[in-house]
């Protein structure tokens, strides 16, 4: 007997970040899923962020890695809060693992919720995990063919990070190139340079959160009305 | 502050792996929904932007089944979609992998997706 089913294989994960999104929405928590291969610097630029962030932003940090709590004390010792995932060999978190974690935190006590992901491009583009966006971060250390290579992250993103710019001097990166292959996967992919070291794009990168908390919690509103 | 840490025990793990679990685990729910003794055949479909990798999902797929005797004689059946867009300018249809992601007929980069995302269960033959 053939039996046509015509699912998407994750659709029981898709389920579960419907819900974390529900979620999520009820208490306006806006959220963002930062994405990279490993050393691309993800928790430094979390550590910026977090420090020149305006104070009224009440955030939580959610970070997913295989081994070790270094980066969640990374987080709480610039004095934020945060909480890691040790996925044990897992390459990605999955919506189950985020909703479980959501369970547990006071939501109406945040206006952010930050996940960051256990480094790798090809996993997490795959997982929903109920996130409003998609921040992709790449650095000038890497290949500028990146996005190439990887296309459904930097399809699926909304923010992709040029991180490391100060750098770009020393280094043979095709920096134009780089922005090309990003913009013709998704033209509709906004592009800020930073740098941790000289501080440059974290204004902009905080702007473009801000105007993205200030979108979401007016489309919640007006659903709610 | 000491950070609260959390071991995920039952997550999924590495890319084709999880992928196979998810099949699998569909598969069963389907057996059971159909009271269907076992299963003869599974299809999906991968498309090529997934990064799914169809050996190794064949290879997931054999190793998760060892033991299981409703699946003992089901084959996984991989269907491989290409990634396919149509110009927005021009309305050609084409691969922009094969042509450094510009429409070969006008050059533009602006397109819709026509296929290439696919992670689909498509169906299943039991008896």
């Amino acid at each position: 007997m053939k039996i046509q089913i015509e699912e998407k294989i994750l659709s029981e994960n898709d389920k579960l970040a419907l819900e974390n999104r529900k979620l999520l929405a009820q208490h306006k928590v806006y959220s963002f899923n930062i994405i990279s291969s490993p050393g691309s610097g993800k928790t430094s630029i979390l550590e910026t962020f977090l420090t020149e962030l305006p104070k009224h932003h009440r955030v939580f940090v959610l970070i997913g890695d295989v081994q070790t709590e270094n980066d969640a004390m990374r987080i709480i010792k610039a004095g934020y809060k945060a909480r890691q995932i040790i996925t044990g060999g897992a390459c990605h978190l999955t919506a189950k693992v985020i909703g479980r974690h959501l369970n547990e935190l006071d939501l109406h006590e945040l206006d952010m919720l930050v996940i960051e992901n256990v480094g790798n491009l090809v996993c997490p583009a795959a997982y929903d995990l109920g996130e409003d966006d998609k921040v992709v971060v790449l650095s000038v250390t890497e290949g500028e063919d990146k996005p190439l290579k990887y296309p459904s992250i930097f399809s699926k993103a909304s923010l992709m990070l040029l991180h490391k710019i100060d750098l770009l001097p020393y280094l043979k990166f095709d920096k134009q190139k780089a922005i090309e292959c990003a913009k013709a996967l998704n033209p509709h992919l906004h592009i800020i340079e930073t740098s941790c070291f000289s501080g440059q794009g974290f204004k902009e990168f905080i702007a473009w959160i801000s105007s993205r908390l200030q979108e979401k919690r007016a489309r919640v509103k007006n659903k709610g009305d | 502050m000491q950070p609260i840490t959390i071991m995920e025990s039952d997550v999924d793990f590495m890319h084709e792996l999880s992928m196979a679990k998810n099949i699998i685990d569909k598969a069963q729910k389907v057996l059971k929904e159909h009271n269907a003794q076992k299963a003869l055949a599974i299809y999906v479909k991968i498309g090529e932007l997934s990064s799914v990798e169809k050996e190794s999902l064949e290879f997931c797929y054999g190793v998760l089944i060892k033991g299981m005797q409703e699946f003992k004689e089901c084959q996984l059946i991989i269907e491989q979609v290409k990634w396919v867009v149509r110009c927005n300018e021009c309305e050609s249809i084409y691969n922009p992998n094969e042509h450094l992601l510009r429409c070969p007929q006008c050059q533009s980069q602006d397109y819709i997706l026509v296929s290439g995302n696919e992670l689909d269960f498509v169906g299943m033959e039991v008896e």
